[in-house]
């Protein structure tokens, strides 16, 4: 229709019967059927822009968004507004780019990031859909920040959208891996795939009875792979077993524990059993660098404790090293019912 | 075949900014038509650039634009990190356009324009090699340290290859004497330099190669950017003559343009004719022509980062 007005508008200036108006009518309808809407108007205004001309860039710029209303009219509104430090115009266009966007929210992201005091501020002002929000928390990661992705996890995770849980299991994963206990725990904790870890409850150990395979995200058990070490999970139980060419040295399982109270004693209760294994056998625990006690070979189930004291987020470890003047083991070891008490 | 280009136009936006200043300064804008990358996010049509952006073109071809101010063109398949005043060259090839104040590096060569209007093209080739084409105004390379290793006048092409900063000066053209001292300027560098050492008096006025060692404790006089101590002086012509820019006209039994192999520098082609401050440089067969359609001319156009 725009196209048959303008022909008509067009002959009708030709015959000399139009007004000027109605010349410049079909002009301004041309825009409307132009191929590419409002690219023309970006370029005039971008073009503006760089000559300082900032009304009528910001003016060009409006126009493209009226003729085109898809994501590149708005993505440059909302940089334009950006370098002109207006916060105000900038949100309205940020949040339609981040709406009609299909592909890398980074940049924009950034951007809003300068408009705004924290992310979860921003995340509002953008009218944040969990697929920003995703973004979001990729983009916070990829650039380590962590302390603005745990805000950005936080606000996930009282969605309790399943499709959220992996991405903040890497930010549990990064939080322990920098230190960060008490964040991690919240966002584990706030996961709920185990029962609440509570340190001033005293509630450290997660899967202590191994009832669920150790999934080795966030404060659950890993296991590592070893080579010439066959590890297997049964419901309540782990078996380990040494083929003799496992590495001297390596970590058979290990679980991160969240920070204890300061100073605090703890028990830690395992049961084990060690056949067919070596004396001594090599596999003992450890809290970080502290040596724990040796799981000594019996062929049937025992019981063990050790009593350390617990500060900041640490890691209990069952390692195997082989013994001086012993070659390296080759047995079963088998471990269940593993608690962790106040003292 | 060549690749199509992809037009990217960074401008500084020194007018443009606001009052707004995140954690990272905006240093301009980046304008393509089609895909590119700014820190690894992919972008359309145009972005904001920090400070330290790095920008990446892809193949998607599109027609250039230039915007006015500095500006720096990326070509297709090319990377480059942006900062205020200068933009590290990280692949493919990039173009300076009126580019007053803002400077190029590649692979440790620095190259800035000495007048404002003035533009080159820059390209990285191979493992260690930088082209640079100046295609109107003039320009200055610097090595690493800031030595004067080339003047480009527009026209000029020269092909750099840094060789390591122990490598021997071996240059070419019309030694002269003036006040007492030795003045030799290359003519593939057109860069001056003073001589020192046995044998040049008797070589002043003709047309030699020389080879030596750069002195970095030695003050050169004022129409020198280094002095050179020689080791070995060879005739290739006599009486030449220097011209106004410096380098020297062919004389009796001289060939002007004639090449001579760089010991050392061997890998930058056969064509290399001199060796300085550390830089293997050769003069770029064909000038301009060598370097292939220049942006904006012939099949594509190239992506313009303009500050």
């Amino acid at each position: 229709m725009a196209l048959a007005r303008l022909f008509a508008l067009a002959a009708l200036a030709f015959f000399g019967f139009a007004t000027a108006a109605a010349t410049r009518l079909a002009f301004r309808e041309s825009k409307d059927v132009d191929p590419l809407p409002g690219e023309a108007s970006i370029e005039r205004g971008l073009a503006a822009e760089r000559a300082g001309r900032f009304e009528e860039a910001e003016r060009e710029l409006l126009e493209g968004a009226r003729l085109d209303h898809q994501y590149l009219p708005a993505w440059t509104l909302a940089n334009y507004y950006f370098r002109r430090g207006q916060s105000g115009s900038f949100w309205p266009w940020a949040a339609r780019s981040a709406a009609l966007s299909h592909g890398d929210l980074g940049p924009l992201l950034k951007l809003s990031e300068g408009m705004a005091s924290d992310p979860a501020a921003a995340l509002e002002r953008l009218q944040g859909s969990p697929r920003v929000e995703r973004a979001y928390l990729d983009f916070l990661i990829g650039e380590d920040r962590l302390d603005a992705a745990q805000a950005v996890g936080r606000r996930m995770l009282a969605r309790h959208s399943p499709e959220e849980t992996p991405r903040l299991l890497d930010l549990v994963n990064r939080q322990i891996r920098a230190g960060h206990g008490a964040d991690a725990l919240e966002i584990w904790n706030g996961l709920g795939r185990f029962p609440r870890l509570d340190p001033a409850a005293g509630r450290l150990l997660t899967n202590g009875d191994l009832s669920t395979e150790p999934g080795g995200e966030g404060f659950d058990w890993r296991l590592p792979a070893v080579e010439g070490l066959t590890t297997r999970w049964r419901a309540s139980r782990i078996e380990f077993a040494f083929s003799g060419s496992q590495p001297e040295a390596c970590t058979l399982l290990e679980q991160a524990l969240p920070s204890g109270r300061t100073g605090k004693r703890y028990r830690l209760i395992f049961e084990y059993s060690a056949s067919g294994m070596p004396r001594p056998s090599g596999v003992h625990w450890m809290l970080d660098r502290e040596e724990g006690p040796a799981l000594e070979a019996s062929e049937g189930w025992r019981t063990g404790e050790w009593i350390v004291t617990l500060h900041a987020l640490t890691h209990l470890r069952l390692v195997y090293r082989r013994e001086p003047g012993t070659v390296r083991a080759e047995g079963r070891v088998e471990l269940r019912s593993l608690r962790l008490n106040t003292l | 075949m060549r690749q199509q280009s992809v037009p990217i136009f960074i401008v500084t936006l020194a007018l443009a900014i606001g009052p707004l200043e995140p954690a990272a300064p905006v240093i301009g804008t980046a304008v393509a038509k089609g895909a590119f990358r700014v820190d690894n996010a992919a972008v359309t049509g145009n972005a904001t650039l920090f400070e330290g952006a790095v920008v990446e073109t892809r193949a998607a071809g599109s027609s250039m634009e230039l915007a006015s101010g500095a500006k720096v063109s990326l070509a297709s398949e090319s990377k480059g990190k942006f900062f205020g005043d200068h933009m590290i060259l990280e692949r493919g090839e990039g173009q300076l356009d009126k580019a007053a104040g803002f400077r190029l590096v590649a692979r440790g060569l620095t190259i800035q324009p000495e007048t404002g209007n003035a533009s080159a093209r820059v390209g990285l080739a191979g493992a260690a090699r930088v082209n640079v084409a100046a295609m109107t105004g003039s320009f200055r390379v610097l090595n690493s340290y800031g030595l004067l290793v080339a003047n480009l006048a527009a026209g000029m092409a020269l092909a750099f290859e840094p060789q390591g900063s122990s490598a021997p000066s071996r240059l070419t053209g019309c030694l002269e004497k003036r006040a007492g001292h030795f003045l030799l300027t290359d003519e593939t560098t057109n860069v001056t330099v003073e001589l020192g050492g046995p044998g040049l008096d008797r070589e002043t006025g003709n047309r030699v190669e020389v080879s030596g060692s750069l002195d970095a404790a030695a003050t050169p006089v004022t129409d020198a950017s280094q002095f050179i101590r020689v080791s070995g002086v060879k005739r290739i012509g006599r009486n030449c003559v220097v011209n106004r820019s410096g380098t020297a006209a062919a004389g009796v039994g001289g060939k002007a343009g004639k090449t001579a192999k760089a010991g050392g520098a061997a890998a930058i082609s056969t064509t290399t004719i001199a060796v300085i401050g550390g830089v293997a440089v050769a003069a770029t067969v064909g000038g301009l022509a060598a370097g292939g359609a220049l942006p904006g001319q012939g099949g594509g156009s190239s992506p313009s980062i303009s500050r």
